[in-house]
């Protein structure tokens, strides 16, 4: 699944997890053209806006209703499922052994924000938990938890390797597979 | 990080895959390892020495705080975490550790050849919700042939599996291996499985690299 596909359906999951639980959440049309990795600070915003939506709704004592939603409802719904994955032979899963990345993240496909992401509606209270730091509401380029001090962009968000970090903190460790 | 924690060689982490790893959206976890020495391995990484020294250690704390992003996305769609590799079953005491700090409610897969010790296996039987099985190749002679080791071990935890997960949710792959097996033998693998039980069975081929 490509990264624009994967964004649209991430995009549905949030959409239905929003209508579930009467949580206002206006789906808001990315105007990038290129593909992506399926996220984008916009796209993490509008999560923690739904995690704290939800927070919010379950300090209240109201019923949250998150589980049920069918990945493959949202990937057709949203036309996202690939050519390659329709046409694979006993399609369902990739080769299993690879698709770990680890290449570094081409800035040319950076992904540009849009500005003006969709403002949520709710009320906001001091208590609620880490991820309202990240809300839309507060920033226009929200923090992604995870991300590398300085640096721009998407990559962080699928490049979780924390390389500037490593310095110092390599243990070797022993694999023994008879042990 | 807890000196008596068990900690992870992650190599990489790969976040939102979908109709990949089962059910749900998935984060996939890299960690180093693998006993097994595949002539068309596709992630050499997981043994690559120089691998190890970029890994992360990460303990199930570490390792939760990174991927907890993604939690409502698992929890609405019964995804979770996916380990792989290398061989995810390797860091079987890992792995019962992270269920500890993740709870109940995340879907974990572990992507795993079977051909490590039993008692890896038991470790996490109770832990794991999903195995996706690369078998390579059910005949001894092709199997050693291709991955170097007896295939003793990934026999025992076939077994194993059968009798104590339920069979809906063991994902049994059989590829075909250029060089090393025919459509007969991979025929052959298939209706062994079958036989034994196993429902979900994929043939696929696999890829060449230059």
């Amino acid at each position: 699944m490509k990264g624009k596909e994967k964004c649209k359906a991430l995009k549905e999951i949030r959409r239905q997890i929003a209508e579930k639980n009467d949580i206002p959440y206006v789906v808001s049309q990315c105007k990038y053209q290129g593909d992506c990795l399926g996220t984008c600070p916009k796209c993490e915003a509008e999560l923690r806006y739904l995690e704290r939506e939800l927070a919010i709704r379950q300090g209240l004592g109201k019923a949250v209703a998150v589980a049920g939603i069918s990945i493959s409802v949202c990937a057709s719904l949203t036309a996202c499922a690939s050519e390659t994955e329709n046409n694979a032979p006993d399609s369902g899963y990739e080769d299993i052994s690879g698709n770990v990345d680890v290449a570094p993240y081409d800035s040319e496909d950076e992904v540009i924000p849009e500005t003006n992401v969709g403002e949520p509606e709710g009320n906001v209270s001091d208590s609620l938990k880490e991820s309202e730091q990240n809300s839309p509401e507060n920033e226009k380029e929200p923090e992604i938890e995870g991300k590398v001090e300085g640096e721009e962009g998407i990559d962080e968000t699928n490049e979780p390797l924390d390389t500037d970090n490593l310095t110092g903190d390599i243990s070797y460790i022993n694999i023994d597979p008879e042990n | 990080m807890d000196k008596d924690s068990p900690t992870l060689p992650v190599f990489g982490i790969k976040r939102h895959r979908m109709t990949t790893d089962g059910t749900g959206v998935s984060t996939l976890v890299g960690a180093y390892g693998c006993p097994l020495k595949c002539r068309y391995c596709l992630n050499p990484l997981a043994w690559n020495p120089e691998t190890l020294k970029k890994c992360i250690p990460m303990s199930p704390e570490t390792l939760y705080e990174k991927v907890k992003i993604d939690a409502l996305y698992f929890l609405a769609t019964g995804g979770g975490i996916t380990f792989g590799g290398g061989e995810a079953l390797l860091h079987a005491d890992f792995i019962r550790q992270f269920r500890k700090v993740c709870g109940p409610d995340w879907t974990l897969t572990v992507e795993t050849s079977l051909n490590v010790p039993s008692a890896k296996l038991e470790k996490v039987l109770d832990v794991v919700n999903d195995y996706i099985v690369d078998i390579k190749d059910l005949e001894p002679s092709v199997y050693k042939a291709y991955t170097g080791m007896p295939i003793d071990n990934t026999l025992l935890n076939l077994k194993l599996l059968l009798e104590k997960v339920s069979l809906d949710h063991v994902y049994i792959r059989v590829p075909k291996i250029p060089e090393y097996n025919t459509d007969a033998h991979i025929q052959q693998s298939v209706t062994k499985l079958k036989n034994m039980g196993f429902k979900n069975i994929e043939v696929f081929p696999y890829v060449v690299r230059q």
